[in-house]
C-alpha cells in the first residue's frame, strides 16, 4: 500500500521499506504506535541525484499505517492536518483522493536554493496515507505530490478489493 | 578579574506550579511519549533509538581506509581499487580502531589508557557489524597501532536468552589495570533491558560474560541463594549486573519496564574512612567481601532510569572489580530551580558521567536535567564517602538547547531521510545531535582537590534556521558548589545571533526571517574532556569550520544543504594547561588571578538559582575568546552524510583520554569509509558506515598537523560514490 519503484520511476533509487519502526514514529498525538487503534504501519523512501536546476521531486516518502476501523484512520487524519496546520500552509484538496485529504506545503532556505515540500495526506477506509516530496522550488509543484498520492491510492483501492 | 554576575529571568508562573505541587511527567520513553509537564522529551540514547534498524548483507568489501597495512590479516582478492579519496584518507597517522571488514557503522566510543602500561590503549563503540546494533571493543597493547576487536560478551538472563541489542559504550581502567567495560543491554521485541560491566585482566583481550543471577530460592526474598546458567557455571551469581529489568509481559515491546539508560562509569579510591563493601546477588543487601577480588578502587556507575512519570540519574558502586553492586539509587535530588517535579523534584535527567578525584575520592557526577519551562539545564551532585550519602544538585549552567534546528518542523528535509521527529540536528545535515558532555576531577590533590572542568555544547550561537553550535567549559574550584562560566572552547569565529530564538516573520506561506539564516559560525558538537596529573586540560570534538566552500545545494542530500559551508566535518582538539587555583566560593567577589587560568575574560561565577529558569532569547552569553588553543587531530575531513542510514546517526558522545605518560589519545566517529549510496538499492546499502579512528597527541602542547591536511581535496568528499565493485549486486545476487 506504499509506493513501488515502478510508481516513482527508474532515476530514483529506493533507500529505505518496510515496516514502520519506532524512529519512525510521528511526535505529538501521534507519537504512540498504538495511537487510535493502530495496528501496523509501512514505509517507503526514494531519493535522486540532482541540483537546484533538478526538476521534480529529490526525496519522496511514502506512507501508510492501518487502523481497526474506519473511525481510526479519521482521527489520525485529523491529527495529522492539525500537525500540518501548524509549520506549514494547507492547500485545495486533491478532488477524489481517497475519502478525505489533506496538502500543506512549506519551503526552506532561500533563492536560488529554496527547498519546497509538500505532503499529501489522506484516508481510505481504515487506513491512511501520506507522500510527502521535497525539491528545488523553481521545479517542485503541487502536481507532482498530487500524482504519487494518486498513484498510491491506487494501490490501496486495489489492496481493499482484494 | 571584575566579577560579573549573571541574571536568569524567572517565570512568574513557575512558583504557582511549585506551590501546588504539580506532577512531573507522563507516557514512556519506549514509545517516545514521555514528556514532563513543560512538553517536553528526553532523548533516549541513539543506539536504542534505532535498535530495530536492521542491516543487510556484509558481504561486499569496502573501502578500509585507516588499517594497519602490515598488521593487519588481510581477506583473499584484496586487489581491489582505492578510489580518490580513500588514498588521501590513508595518508597521515590516523588509525582505525575498529579492525573489521563489515560495510557496517561503528560510531559512539569511549577509550581509556591503562595507568600501569600506556601502550595498552582499550576504545569501545556501538557496533553494528552483525547486521545490527550491539557492543565493540578494541584493545591494543603497542600504543594504537593495531587493535584486536571483538563484540562483547552478552550478558546472560534467568530466562536463558542473552540480550544480544547493546550501545552506551563505556571503556575504563582501574588503577591497578583492570580493564572494565559497560554498555547497555536490551532486547529489540520487548523491553528488556538493564546495565552490564565486564571484567577484563589482560589489557581488554578476554572478558568476563556477565550474569543475571538465577535465584535458587525464588519464594523467599530474603535469601542469596542463586546460580549463573547451567550446573559448573563457574560465575558469580550476579557478576556484572548493576541493574536488570525484565519486561513483565515479555515478547511484547510496550513500555511496561523501566528502561536503564545513558550510562557512564568511573573508578577511584574509597575516601579516606570508608572501607570495601559488597552486596548478595539477589537482595544486594551488604556482606562482606572476598578479600582476593577487592579491588583497587571503587567503580562507579551512574545512569538514567526511565519510568512512566520520571528520568531520575541513578547510582551504583562495587568494590569487588564489579562482581556485586549496591542497589541502584535515585542521586539526581532536588532543587528550587527544578520546576513540574513534585517537591522540586529533579527527576527528568539524562546524560551523566561520574569522575572522581584519584588522590582523595571526591565523586562527582554532572547530568543534564530538564525540569525546566523553556531552555535546560546541566547540573551536578557530589559524593566525600564514597556515595553514601550525595550533596546538591548544584547549579552549572543553562543550555541553550531549545533552537536547534528539529527534524520534522525547521527541518522537513530530515524526516523522510529517516530521522525522528523532533530531533535536534545541524544545519546542512541530519545526523541527531545533544547538548550533552562531560565533568573530570583534577587529578591533584591539595589546593585541586576540589576543582572540577566541565564541557558540553550548545546552540546559543545559532538559531533553529542556521545553527553554530558551540563547545563551553565550565570549571569549580570549591567541589562543585560554585561553577564558573561560560568559556568558548572552539575559537573559531563565532558570534552570537540578536535573537536565537527568531523564526518565522508571517505571510502565506510564512517566511523564514533573513536575520535567522544568517551564518553565525560553523559547528561545533560531542566534546569531551580529560586532564593530565600536570594539569593539561585537553577538549576534543566534532568541528566543521574547515569547510567554508561547499556551495549550497549539492552534496549527498542536495535539499539538506541549504548553507554555504560547514558539510564535512573534521576531529579537533583544543589544550590548556592549569597550574594554578584558588577556592572559589558563591560569596567570592572576584575571581582570583589563581583561579582564572583557561577562563574567558567575561567568564563569571554562576550564582545559584532560587527558582526555575528561563533565560532572555538575547542574553549576550555567548562568544568571546577563547583561550583555548585549537588544533585539528584527524588528517582528513569526512562526509557524516555517509554514516549511518541516510546520515541519520553518528552516535551521541566522542572521547579522549590522557595517559600516565601525558599522551593524550583521541577517539571519534569517522565516516571516511562511506560512500554513497544513490545508485544502489536497498533498505541498507552497502557503503553507508562510518568507523571509529584514534590518535595521540601531547597533552602538554596539542597536535603538530601532519600527513594529509583537509583542505586536499575536499571537494571529492561532497559526494563519493560506492565503488562500482562495491556495489550490491541486488537481492539474490550476492
Amino acid at each position: 500500500m506504499v509506493l513501488q519503484q515502478s510508481d516513482v520511476g527508474a532515476q530514483f533509487t529506493r533507500f529505505d521499506e518496510g515496516p514502520q519502526a519506532r524512529a519512525d514514529a510521528p511526535s505529538g498525538d501521534r507519537a504512540d504506535a498504538k495511537r487510535f487503534d493502530r495496528e501496523g504501519g509501512w514505509k517507503a523512501r526514494f531519493r535522486r541525484s540532482g541540483s537546484i536546476e533538478t526538476k521534480g521531486p529529490l526525496v519522496i516518502e511514502s506512507r501508510a499505517d492501518v487502523f481497526a476501523d474506519a473511525g481510526g484512520a479519521e482521527t489520525e487524519l485529523e491529527a495529522h492536518e492539525e500537525e500540518l496546520r501548524e509549520d506549514a500552509t494547507l492547500l485545495d484538496s486533491p478532488a477524489g483522493l481517497g475519502e478525505a485529504a489533506v496538502v500543506a506545503t512549506t519551503v526552506q532556505g532561500s533563492a536560488p536554493a529554496e527547498v519546497r515540500y509538500y505532503t499529501v495526506a489522506w484516508r481510505r477506509g481504515n487506513v491512511t496515507a501520506s507522500v510527502e516530496v521535497n525539491g528545488f522550488a523553481g521545479g517542485l509543484a503541487r502536481a507532482d505530490a498530487v500524482r504519487l498520492a494518486r498513484a498510491q491510492d491506487r494501490r490501496m483501492e486495489r489492496a481493499a478489493r482484494e | 578579574m571584575r566579577r560579573r554576575r549573571i541574571g536568569w529571568l524567572v517565570l512568574p508562573g513557575i512558583a504557582l506550579f511549585l506551590a501546588l505541587g504539580i506532577g512531573t511527567a507522563s507516557g514512556d520513553v519506549i514509545s517516545g511519549t514521555l514528556r514532563n509537564n513543560a512538553g517536553k522529551a528526553i532523548d533516549p540514547s541513539g543506539s536504542f533509538d534505532f535498535r530495530d534498524v536492521q542491516l543487510g548483507t556484509s558481504l561486499t568489501q569496502c573501502p578500509q581506509a585507516g588499517l594497519d597495512p602490515n598488521g593487519q590479516p588481510k581477506p583473499l582478492n584484496n586487489n581491489r581499487s582505492m578510489d580518490k579519496v580513500e588514498q588521501l584518507s590513508q595518508g597521515g597517522d590516523d588509525r582505525r580502531a575498529n579492525p573489521e571488514y563489515s560495510c557496517f557503522p561503528q560510531n559512539e566510543v569511549s577509550i581509556d589508557v591503562n595507568p600501569t602500561d600506556p601502550s595498552n590503549i582499550m576504545t569501545s563503540q556501538n557496533d553494528y557489524r552483525l547486521g545490527f546494533g550491539s557492543s565493540g571493543i578494541n584493545s591494543s597493547t603497542n600504543n594504537g597501532n593495531s587493535f584486536y576487536s571483538l563484540i562483547a560478551p552478552f550478558p546472560s538472563l534467568p530466562s536463558g536468552d542473552n540480550l544480544d541489542g547493546g550501545g552506551d559504550p563505556v571503556s575504563l581502567f582501574d588503577r591497578a589495570g583492570i580493564a572494565y567495560y559497560t554498555d547497555i543491554n536490551f532486547n529489540r521485541t520487548d523491553d528488556t533491558n538493564g546495565i552490564w560491566v565486564r571484567r577484563s585482566t589482560n589489557g581488554g583481550f578476554t572478558w568476563t560474560r556477565p550474569c543475571v543471577a538465577i535465584d535458587n530460592t525464588p519464594g523467599d526474598p530474603t535469601d542469596d541463594s542463586a546460580r549463573c546458567g547451567g550446573a559448573g557455571d563457574p560465575r558469580q551469581p550476579g557478576d556484572g549486573t548493576v541493574i536488570f529489568n525484565q519486561d513483565p509481559t515479555a515478547g511484547v515491546s510496550n513500555g511496561d519496564a523501566p528502561f536503564a539508560d545513558k550510562e557512564y562509569t568511573a573508578a577511584g579510591p574509597r575516601p579516606a574512612g570508608v572501607g570495601p563493601v559488597c552486596f548478595g546477588p539477589n537482595t544486594r543487601k551488604p556482606t562482606m567481601c572476598n578479600p582476593d577480588v577487592v579491588g583497587v578502587d571503587r567503580l562507579y556507575v551512574t545512569f538514567t532510569l526511565f519510568t512512566a512519570t520520571s528520568a531520575e540519574i541513578q547510582f551504583s558502586f562495587s568494590d569487588d572489580q564489579g562482581r556485586s553492586w549496591s542497589p541502584p539509587r535515585t542521586i539526581s535530588g532536588s532543587a528550587p530551580f527544578c520546576s513540574f517535579g513534585a517537591g522540586n523534584a529533579c527527576d527528568f535527567n539524562q546524560f551523566s558521567v561520574p569522575t572522581v578525584n584519584p588522590v582523595t575520592g571526591l565523586l562527582g557526577v554532572a547530568f543534564q536535567n530538564f525540569n525546566t519551562n523553556d531552555e535546560n539545564q546541566y547540573l551536578f551532585v557530589r559524593s566525600r564517602d564514597g556515595g553514601t550519602t550525595f550533596e546538591g544538585p548544584f547549579f552549572i549552567t543553562p543550555t541553550f538547547d531549545q533552537n536547534y534546528p528539529r527534524s520534522g518542523s525547521s527541518r522537513p528535509d530530515c524526516r523522510p531521510r529517516g530521522q525522528q521527529t523532533g530531533r535536534a540536528v545541524l544545519t546542512n545535515s541530519c545526523f541527531r545531535v545533544n547538548s550533552g558532555g562531560a565533568v573530570v576531577a583534577d587529578r591533584r590533590g591539595g589546593e585541586f582537590a576540589d576543582d572540577f572542568y566541565m564541557v558540553f555544547s550548545d546552540n546559543r550561537n545559532g538559531t533553529r534556521v542556521s545553527s553554530n553550535s558551540d563547545v563551553f567549559m565550565f570549571t569549580s574550584k570549591d567541589g562543585g558548589s560554585t561553577w564558573i562560566g561560560p568559556t568558548r572552547v572552539n575559537n573559531d569565529p563565532s558570534r552570537t545571533p540578536a535573537d536565537r530564538d527568531c523564526t518565522r516573520t508571517t505571510g502565506t506561506p510564512p517566511v523564514v526571517n533573513p536575520a535567522c539564516a544568517e551564518t553565525f559560525g560553523n559547528d561545533q558538537w560531542f566534546p569531551w574532556l580529560d586532564i593530565s596529573e600536570k594539569g593539561d586540560l585537553v577538549v576534543v570534538f566534532q568541528d566543521r569550520r574547515l569547510d567554508t566552500e561547499s556551495p549550497i545545494g549539492v552534496g549527498e542530500w542536495p535539499t539538506s544543504k541549504t548553507r554555504q559551508g560547514n558539510y564535512i566535518s573534521w576531529f579537533w582538539g583544543a589544550q590548556c594547561s592549569i597550574t594554578t587555583t584558588a577556592t572559589v566560593t558563591s560569596t567570592t567577589t572576584t575571581i582570583p588571578r589563581a583561579a582564572s587560568q583557561c577562563l574567558a575574560p567575561n567568564a563569571a561565577i554562576v550564582p545559584q538559582p532560587t527558582t526555575g529558569i528561563n533565560p532572555d532569547a538575547n542574553d549576550l552569553v555567548g562568544a568571546g575568546t577563547s583561550p583555548f588553543g585549537n588544533f585539528v587531530i584527524s588528517d582528513t575531513g569526512y562526509n557524516l552524510d555517509y554514516s549511518f542510514r541516510a546520515g541519520i546517526f553518528m552516535g551521541d558522545y566522542e572521547n579522549v583520554a590522557i595517559g600516565p605518560d601525558n599522551q593524550a589519545w583521541a577517539l571519534w566517529t569517522d565516516a571516511r569509509n562511506g560512500r554513497s549510496s544513490r545508485n544502489q538499492p536497498g533498505r541498507n546499502p552497502a557503503c553507508e558506515q562510518s568507523d571509529v579512528f584514534v590518535d595521540s597527541f601531547s597533552a602538554a602542547s596539542g597536535k603538530n598537523t601532519s600527513g594529509n591536511r583537509a583542505e586536499q581535496g575536499e571537494e571529492l568528499l561532497y559526494v563519493t560514490p560506492c565503488p562500482t565493485e562495491n556495489q550490491d549486486k541486488g537481492s539474490g545476487k550476492n
